[in-house]
């Protein structure tokens, strides 16, 4: 009997649950469905995934809008999401079509030169869900169809011409604290995503789905089960039930090799000593996943044993570097430990590290292991439970997830860094209940830590570097947090926002020289994008502020004397354009 | 539309353990299951999934006392808040059938409450929805500094003395009160339901 009635509540769970529904005014004619070709060869006048292509850059060659015009550039059209909360998402254009997504699990579609509405899906909520961040950071199209991974854990497969739900599926339990912030990864027929909740204590994963039946067609976990590779590097307990490592962003993909590379985020309960002070794979590291079976082929692990809640959520772009006369295609990660790592990715999926150096103040690293890039640790650094200690950066990093950027015309690398945050943690003994917070830090604890490095005169910056000679180029500095992804052009341009002052900005890319600022309604934490029309280009970007902006922005008002701005919530999507 | 399930079964959830509590309270002995007991554990379910009502216990959840009856003499001023969930009396069920039912429960100065919010109160001990009114994170912690409650998630802050009022952040509704009052000397109980909608 128990089991017919957990079926019977699971079934009614799920039908409570379908509820999604596509307003649609506007069938989109003539469209053009989006091949696996084009994501790996994507065209310039589309923004067709998340970064701009597969290697992760966030980068469009455009250079209509340019170094010498960008101060005249101006609003073409706005549109407004009607939601609150954290946009991060970045407008995806295909032939004139714009997707976006939005917190409160909403997709729009639009006329990318107008505005126009022409269709728009919401998959109504449950009533119970609460999450740390309710936010999304974009759509896949592939084919016809858009693929959207959402706050309630489903992973809906969207008519991208219609707006209509094609199929759904349950990834995993909302309930259990598992949720999807992740745009979907579009390779080899297959939509790829990664679970959330590591403050929840999920047991983190990737898994794929048949892009043309929704079926699961492997998944693989970021915390090896007992007697699984790497399972050694766990204590011999049930703490990888509830270890963690969520995969928090699209993973890059090198379509050469047919490997995906996916940051992973930090275990769980955050003190490491809860975990038996081992390595605790495959948390705080870089997944290398074929895309075709799901195997894992191999990994690097940026630092061990996290116990500062550095999510290595960021996976590496993938470009080609230099080093002692030899050019190698490279996998290039900004941690959020504040270290650039360089690694060489090989095409059966093993990595080598080459090397690694600090882009911010760092106290707790002291040093690689110059053949496997295995750090050591200051332990008056490294908190525990019962043992406090204080580190920087902070909790957020030196870079959280807003997404870095690389130009090939520059051949630069750009960080969207916080400088001179740091923390205080000590941890206590926590219960798993599933479905709530497990932390293994009191909340207290983590709210009064944060304090700023003495003789501080800044946070936020924005730095370019050049990693064939690992030399940084230029920085250029923010009073306060830069919470703003970085978009490249060809027209040697950078964008982004980032900052408290609702400000939008365009940076010379070769200098960092501020070349233009426009307000917008609220904190730009979203992802940029650019793209052409009859031949116009438009940049495009979300304003939004929330999730961890509002958090960071909510601690410097308690540690800067007489620091008292608030940002206000709720989107809209700028659009702007020359005249 | 095609739907899938799942690759695991997700029922609604409330907490087994806690249900089976239940049972036993109604006099229905555990062990076998028969439809008797079918019948008894959907009842459970029922009452679980049930809002505060008039009467009803609070327990603690979570930490070394998960599920005992409070007192108020478990509240000190000055102590971060407990988390709580209402406990029907009759049955022993623990109304956990929905995270919407989780109580903030903590001890304030009661000089403080302001004319409205002072009715419901027990010698400072005061009761809110612990489900925020933003994104319905639970507002589990006390901010010294600010003298407010507090959500981790998004970091805005309610009064206890003013009714829960919003004192900043992203929520702009006020945390709803859930109305206590003492039943016998020392039995603390609640005097009815939510004072507003639960969550955002």
């Amino acid at each position: 009997m128990r089991g017919l009635l957990t079926g019977t509540a699971a079934a009614a769970a799920l039908l409570a649950l379908m509820v999604g529904s596509a307003t649609s005014a506007n069938a989109i004619e003539n469209y053009n469905p989006v091949t696996e070709d084009r994501l790996d060869n994507p065209e310039p006048h589309n923004w067709l995934q998340v970064r701009g292509n597969r290697e992760g850059w966030g980068y469009s060659p455009l250079d209509q809008i340019n170094a010498s015009n960008v101060g005249s550039l101006q609003p073409a059209w706005l549109f407004s999401t009607g939601v609150q909360e954290g946009h991060q998402s970045p407008p995806l254009v295909n032939d004139g079509v714009m997707y976006v997504t939005t917190p409160m699990n909403q997709v729009l579609a639009l006329d990318a030169a107008t505005g126009k509405r022409l269709w728009r899906f919401q998959r109504e909520l449950p009533e119970d869900l609460f999450q740390l961040h309710p936010t999304n950071r974009g759509p896949a199209l592939l084919g016809d169809r858009l693929y959207v991974a959402l706050t309630d854990c489903f992973l809906v497969a969207l008519d991208a011409r219609t707006g209509e739900v094609i199929w759904e599926v349950a990834v995993d339990d909302y309930q259990a604290g598992y949720y999807m912030t992740l745009a979907p990864l579009a390779a080899k027929g297959k939509i790829m995503v990664g679970v959330s909740g590591g403050e929840y204590g999920i047991r983190g994963y990737i898994a794929a789905y048949d892009a043309e039946s929704g079926e699961e067609a492997w998944r693989t976990y970021t915390v090896p089960a007992p007697g699984e590779p790497g399972s050694d590097t766990w204590p011999d307990d049930d703490a990888w039930k509830t270890g963690g490592g969520s995969v928090w962003l699209t993973g890059n993909y090198d379509p050469e090799t047919g490997i995906s590379y996916w940051g992973i985020g930090n275990a769980a309960p955050w003190m490491g000593d809860t975990r038996g002070g081992m390595d605790n794979l495959y948390t705080t590291s870089v997944m290398a996943v074929n895309v075709e079976s799901g195997a894992l082929v191999g990994h690097h692990q940026y630092h061990w044993n996290d116990s500062w809640d550095w999510d290595e959520v960021s996976p590496p772009l993938i470009y080609d570097v230099t080093r002692d006369g030899e050019t190698f295609k490279a996998l290039v990660n900004v941690a959020r430990n504040g270290h650039i790592y360089l690694l060489k990715p090989t095409a059966e999926g093993p990595i080598e590290f080459v090397d690694a150096w600090n882009y911010v103040y760092s106290n707790v690293i002291t040093a690689f292991d110059p053949d496997t890039g295995r750090v050591s640790y200051d332990d008056n650094h490294w908190p525990g439970t019962g043992k406090a200690a204080l580190f920087c950066p902070s909790l957020w990093g030196g870079k959280d997830w807003p997404y870095s950027a690389y130009s090939p015309d520059t051949g630069l690398l750009y960080i969207p860094a916080n400088e001179n945050l740091c923390s205080t943690l000590e941890g206590a003994e926590e219960k798993y209940v599933p479905g709530e917070l497990y932390i293994g830090v009191p909340i207290p604890v983590i709210l009064g830590g944060f304090s700023l490095r003495e003789g501080w005169d800044h946070i936020g910056e924005i730095q370019a570097w050049n990693v064939d000679s690992g030399e940084e180029v230029w920085s250029k500095d923010f009073a306060h947090q830069n919470w703003g992804p970085i978009l490249a052009t060809g027209g040697g341009v950078l964008f982004s926002g980032g900052t408290n002052d609702h400000m939008f900005r365009a940076h010379d890319a070769a200098t960092g020289e501020t070349l233009w600022e426009y307000p917008t309604n609220s904190g730009v934490t979203a992802s940029p994008s650019t793209y052409s029309v009859d031949g116009k280009q438009y940049v495009a970007v979300q304003s939004g502020w929330g999730v961890d902006a509002e958090r960071k922005q909510d601690v410097l008002r308690g540690i800067i004397p007489g620091y008292d701005v608030h940002v206000p919530q709720g989107g809209v999507i700028w659009v702007f354009a020359l005249p | 539309m095609k739907a899938f399930r799942p690759a695991r079964s997700f029922g609604i959830r409330w907490n087994r353990r806690r249900v089976v509590q239940g049972v036993l309270g109604l006099g229905i002995a555990g062990g076998l299951v028969s439809p008797d007991a079918w019948m008894a554990d959907a009842d459970a379910a029922e009452i679980a999934r049930q809002r505060p009502q008039d009467g009803d216990q609070l327990t603690f959840f979570g930490g070394d006392r998960d599920g005992e009856v409070i007192a108020p003499a478990d509240l000190s001023l000055g102590e971060q808040p407990f988390i709580a969930y209402p406990r029907d009396p009759s049955s022993g069920v623990i109304r956990d059938g929905s995270r919407l039912n989780q109580i903030t429960l903590l001890r304030v100065d009661p000089a403080r409450f302001d004319d409205r919010t002072r009715p419901g109160t027990v010698d400072g001990i005061i009761a809110f929805s612990a489900t925020c009114t933003h994104q319905q994170c639970p507002v589990t912690a006390w901010d010294e500094q600010a003298e407010a409650l507090f959500c981790f998630c998004h970091r805005s802050r309610f009064d206890p003395w003013n009714a829960g009022k919003v004192v900043n952040g992203p929520a702009t509704r006020k945390l709803p009160r859930l109305p206590l009052r003492l039943e016998g000397e020392n039995e603390l109980r609640i005097a009815g339901g939510f004072s507003g909608r639960v969550g955002n």
